[in-house]
């Protein structure tokens, strides 16, 4: 499995935010709209993963369920996993919240898993692997198993690996589990540990309020700067976000800052928590290109500055080809392609992928713009079938019939994945549709949505 | 331009609106089918008394005398009832019946501001309860009641207790005494004395004040329902729509307190909506007061105008309205006022 051997290379740093298994869903009065569907992906410190994919391939809801902002209708299902590695915030967490930190280090080598998948009653596929063995237990007790199979109480959501509880300054390894914050620990991770830019940046401002106002209640929130002090690092990040004149622009309201300021102002605000991660959704959409390019340069200059985590979405391949380091093309929900940002742009390996390449204008091979027929269907059912199948100009009948996982599109190449029934590349469509068949879960998935 | 600048122009370019109003109201009144003179005779008057009276009055002089000396009434604050209070001077009239209207008001706009807006505030904050259901329920059923109606069926219901009746204790004498659901509210509670000329209260008597305040609350409930609703309504809209905004979001996204993001970024924005629902009431308060005081009987400006419009008393009918018209200017400045500090976006160029 990737992640396993992404951990294993020795040239990069443990991810800081992994998420497995991600299912969000929006219950409507007609349908159950599964908008994330098994989402898995991992962050590394100091690197841009970019995420890209159309309109409604469920890109803003992995972003809103990182920072838990999905609100009902929409509930993040039992089975998910969204884990923050940062040692310094574990030992944090399990010094502030130790009645909900659990020491995984013991039970993980004793249990059994072929037993606690039978426990649970449920299949290891569901979690993206073919045997019990080869689950991680951090998938089954980040998931929310873990009170059943008796490792952790209710409501854990700080969980050592490597250490011990009664030591939080000793921990060597362990993960917040994300997906478990209520309360107190959700909102200091929000802004504090993982901060958020949205789309639009006029009306991710409160418009009644200064900037510097705006930018001093984060500080206060995660930095506990007051008065003058505040007012100082404000100005200061304004400085660093290029807003020159910060002292007289810190006293303006948002209606007086011009569209690019206004997303160099959010930049700030999001800056002043000191986050480790930034997740920014669509930032530069709603700006014309020039500012586009200026807002990019910023946020290569402040990652290179603060060896930020950046997930950067954007549904725009110019941009992603810009920031990302490493990218993940998202479809209906699901991740249908993982790779380095050269290699996709060279090799893309996913029909879908190679689609949206030659629908950048300029990219094409004839006179007329290539597209891609149809739109993103909903995501309604669990998966039976390839969802890209009906657009896919290289289906075949077992497209059809057989829902294609994450695998390494050829052996040279282990870390560029695609789950699409062509790859691996070295065997032939019947071996790779019987392959990919074999790691689906077996079962009726509907049940799993309590 | 400053604030003071922009308001002081405001209050300038107003004073041709009250000539404007000044000439209408003559216009109107003195063209109206009312006849001061058989109202303050009888209809059987003989023709010497109704010259003399006519004579008095002035009805006989150029419309344009009549009209200069109605204009100049009106802006000193002069001039002398033709019939509701015969001969005495109107600052004296408005004197005695502006006291139970500004009570009567004060409590219509209080109950609304503190009942309607919070419900219309807890329903935003619970969308789709039961609870929201219910308080939206009652908004609209406020509402849909006319002044009118509502008026004499309160003052009916209430002095129905008296011999028993569903509430199971009597309206008159449950808490403090009072002898009739109508009538005007003596508003003496506050012993006054003045210190050179400015008067100032030297003593409030807390039995006189529960006991106006409890004959006022039944008029003040029926003048206040409809802005009641209103509030509750738009309140809750205004919170239901900040709360969904983006920068509630981003203010989530930062880490803000939950109870922090309602009391500061929510509240204030949707405040904005609410300032000319709340400043519009007062212009409810003025047709509506009529209404109410003339059902439970306070004497007070709505009734006297009442009673001025159908007895031809045209001086204290045009100063009534001129009154209300000065209200009216002077609430819209106020709250253009307010726009500006509530909303920074509300600026003053041009």
């Amino acid at each position: 499995m990737a992640t396993e051997r992404v951990r294993d290379r020795t040239d990069r740093a443990d991810p800081i935010l992994e998420v497995r298994n991600l299912r969000t869903v929006f219950y409507t009065d007609r349908e159950t709209i599964r908008a994330t569907d098994g989402v898995s992906a991992d962050i590394y410190p100091g690197e841009t993963l970019g995420v890209v994919g159309e309109s409604g391939s469920g890109k803003s809801v992995t972003a809103r369920s990182i920072m838990r902002l999905v609100d009902s209708p929409g509930q993040i299902l039992k089975g998910s996993s969204i884990r923050y590695r940062q040692t310094e915030t574990v030992r944090e967490y399990a010094d502030s919240f130790s009645g909900r930190t659990a020491n995984l280090s013991d039970a993980a080598r004793e249990i059994e898993m072929d037993a606690a998948f039978d426990q649970i009653d449920r299949v290891p596929q569901e979690f993206g692997y073919e045997q019990p063995a080869d689950v991680p237990i951090e998938d089954l007790v980040g998931g929310g198993y873990g009170p059943e199979l008796g490792l952790c109480d209710e409501g854990d959501f700080v969980f050592v690996t490597e250490g011990e509880t009664t030591q939080p300054g000793q921990i060597q390894e362990g993960f917040v589990e994300i997906t478990a914050l209520e309360g107190e620990a959700r909102r200091l991770m929000r802004g504090g540990r993982i901060a958020m830019i949205f789309q639009d940046p006029l009306s991710s401002l409160n418009p009644v309020f200064t900037i510097g106002n705006q930018i001093k209640e984060a500080l206060s929130l995660h930095r506990d700067m007051q008065g003058a002090e505040a007012t100082r690092e404000a100005a200061e990040l304004l400085e660093a976000v290029g807003i020159p004149d910060s002292r007289r622009r810190l006293k303006e309201y948002p209606h007086q800052f011009s569209g690019g300021m206004r997303q160099r102002a959010v930049i700030a605000m999001a800056l002043a928590c000191d986050p480790d991660v930034l997740i920014c959704d669509e930032p530069t959409t709603a700006l014309d290109v020039t500012i586009e390019a200026q807002i990019l340069d910023l946020f290569a200059q402040l990652q290179a500055e603060r060896d930020l985590a950046i997930l950067f979405i954007t549904h725009d391949m110019g941009v992603i080809a810009n920031v990302a380091d490493r990218v993940n093309v998202m479809y209906a929900g699901e991740m249908v392609e993982k790779a380095d940002v050269d290699q996709l742009f060279d090799h893309p390996k996913h029909p879908y992928t190679q689609g949206l390449l030659e629908s950048i204008p300029g990219a094409q091979s004839g006179d007329s713009l290539s597209t891609i027929d149809g739109s993103v269907p909903t995501p309604n059912e669990p998966p039976t079938a390839c969802r890209f199948a009906d657009r896919c100009p290289k289906a075949f009948e077992a497209c059809r019939q057989v829902h294609p996982v994450q695998v390494p599109a050829n052996e040279q190449d282990d870390d560029h994945m695609a789950a699409c029934l062509l790859y691996p590349e070295e065997m032939s469509e019947r071996e790779a549709a019987m392959m990919h068949d074999q790691r689906n879960p077996l079962r009726d998935e509907e049940s799993d949505t309590s | 331009m400053g604030r003071w600048r922009y308001f002081l122009q405001r209050v300038l370019l107003s004073i041709p609106v009250l000539f404007l109003v000044i000439t209408f109201l003559f216009v109107v009144l003195r063209l109206g089918p009312v006849d001061p003179v058989a109202a303050r005779l009888g209809p059987q008057a003989s023709g010497a008394d109704v010259a003399a009276i006519e004579q008095r009055l002035g009805l006989n002089d150029p419309l344009w005398e009549q009209y200069i000396r109605f204009a100049s009434d009106l802006l000193q604050f002069e001039g002398q009832s033709w019939v509701v209070q015969a001969d005495r001077s109107i600052p004296a009239v408005l004197a005695d019946t502006a006291p139970p209207t500004i009570w009567l008001g004060f409590w219509a706009i209080l109950l609304p501001l503190f009942v309607g807006l919070p419900l219309g505030f807890y329903a935003g904050l619970n969308p789709n309860t039961g609870r929201d259901y219910v308080s939206s329920a009652l908004g609209i059923l406020w509402l849909a009641m006319p002044n009118f109606w509502l008026a004499s069926m309160l003052a009916a219901f209430l002095a129905s207790t008296a011999s028993g009746g569903p509430l199971g204790f009597e309206w008159h004498t449950f808490g403090p005494n009072i002898e009739s659901v109508q009538g005007t509210p003596s508003l003496n509670f506050v012993t006054m004395s003045s210190l050179g000329p400015v008067p100032f209260p030297t003593g409030l008597d807390f039995g006189g004040f529960a006991r106006d305040t409890k004959k006022i609350l039944p008029p003040a409930i029926v003048l206040g329902s409809a802005s009641m609703a209103a509030e509750q309504r738009i309140g809750r809209t205004a919170v239901l729509e900040n709360i969904n905004s983006k920068y509630v979001e981003t203010a989530k996204a930062k880490g803000v307190k939950g109870r922090k993001i309602i009391s500061k970024h929510v509240f204030r924005n949707a405040l904005i909506p609410l300032i000319p629902v709340i400043t519009n009431e007062a212009f409810l308060l003025v047709g509506g007061s009529v209404i109410v005081e003339e059902i439970f009987t306070i004497n007070g400006l709505g009734r006297t105008f009442f009673q001025a419009i159908t007895q031809g008393d045209l001086p204290l009918a045009g100063s009534l309205l001129f009154m209300f018209t000065l209200l009216l200017i002077i609430l819209n400045i106020f709250q253009d006022l307010l726009y500006t500090i509530v909303d920074p976006r509300v600026g003053y160029e041009q």
